[in-house]
């Protein structure tokens, strides 16, 4: 009887592996096996490493990871943060106010400046006639 | 009745009115495969923990929205799957191979030391596949699961899954052959 060909044959090894060929599949691969050395050792090889997959040990789950978890969830949760855009434009918002306050104030100070002789008095210099006058006691 | 005694249909429907007993059995009924899958996935156990803390907590947030098209373990796995993925996106290059062989076995004399050997180089092979092919042979392997159902978690067709896996094993037959001349594997 005229087995499958050692290509087709190949392309199944791992569904055959798997278990996940029909019946009829199955049974031809096992046939082949039965006469092809090639694909006996083909065959072999992918059992030899799915053994060694399967020799690993399961690994234990961390203690009370429940425990933590659930705690983890039943913990209140933080308020949530304010959406990106409208914070950046609050504090657009505030430096372009606080901006707009400098630039009054200043030019408020600069008007005041101008105004006031006894600001632009403490600003300048003392001549040297307000120095004799300050040390003689204002006389 | 206890809620041992229900199924997780029955849990399911309980944890998406709110009931966190029912959601805590079903943490206690499938946190262990959902650690190992993990871990063997990152093979890494505090990033394996906080990865499956974090399916959890976003299983519990996302309960509401589980329709039951598919088992809650299916469900909670690819949301598992969805995450270990973005974390290997973002974390850095398995350990090369070459690195964990010794450099000779004769002076390995301990049975233990072997052992372990042998299990870290497994474990590193495993790494060293794409993420893709490594996640089709961990949820054959490890989890049993038909290529219908890894299919379906995987979001593929089982035709997809078939070929990942072939190119998976062969990948892992290269990756370990330099160990298995070196008589370790």
């Amino acid at each position: 009887m005229k087995t499958m060909k050692c290509s087709k044959v190949r392309k199944n090894l791992s569904r055959y592996l798997d278990n996940e060929l029909s019946e009829t599949g199955r049974l031809a691969i096992e046939l082949h096996l039965k006469t092809c050395a090639d694909c006996r050792n083909q065959f072999a090889q992918l059992e030899s490493d799915q053994k060694l997959l399967k020799s690993l040990p399961v690994p234990e789950i961390p203690p009370y990871l429940n425990v933590r978890t659930l705690a983890l969830i039943r913990a209140p949760k933080p308020a949530p943060a304010l959406p990106r855009l409208v914070w950046q434009t609050a504090v657009s918002l505030l430096l372009l106010a606080g901006i707009g306050l400098g630039i009054l104030l200043g030019s408020g100070l600069a008007q005041n400046t101008n105004s006031s002789p006894e600001l632009a008095a403490l600003n300048s210099e003392p001549s040297i006639e307000q120095i004799f006058t300050l040390e003689n006691g204002g006389k | 009745m206890n809620n041992s005694d229900l199924t997780d249909e029955q849990l399911t429907r309980a944890a998406q009115q709110g009931d966190l007993n029912a959601f805590e059995q079903l943490i206690l009924r499938h946190q262990q495969p959902l650690f190992a899958f993990i871990y063997r996935m990152v093979n890494n156990y505090n990033d394996a923990e906080e990865l499956c803390q974090q399916t959890l907590i976003r299983a519990w947030e996302k309960i509401k929205s589980f329709q039951g098209k598919s088992s809650f373990k299916t469900w909670l796995f690819r949301i598992g799957i969805n995450l270990t993925l973005n974390h290997q996106t973002r974390t850095r290059q398995p350990e090369p191979l070459n690195e964990l062989l010794p450099a000779d076995l004769a002076h390995q004399p301990e049975h233990q030391f072997q052992k372990q050997q042998k299990q870290k180089l497994i474990s590193a092979a495993l790494q060293q596949l794409p993420a893709d092919q490594r996640l089709a042979l961990t949820l054959i392997v490890y989890e049993n699961l038909t290529y219908k159902e890894a299919a379906k978690i995987m979001g593929k067709s089982v035709r997809a899954v078939d070929s990942l896996l072939v190119r998976a094993r062969a990948r892992l037959r290269t990756l370990l052959e330099p160990a298995r001349k070196k008589g370790i594997i």
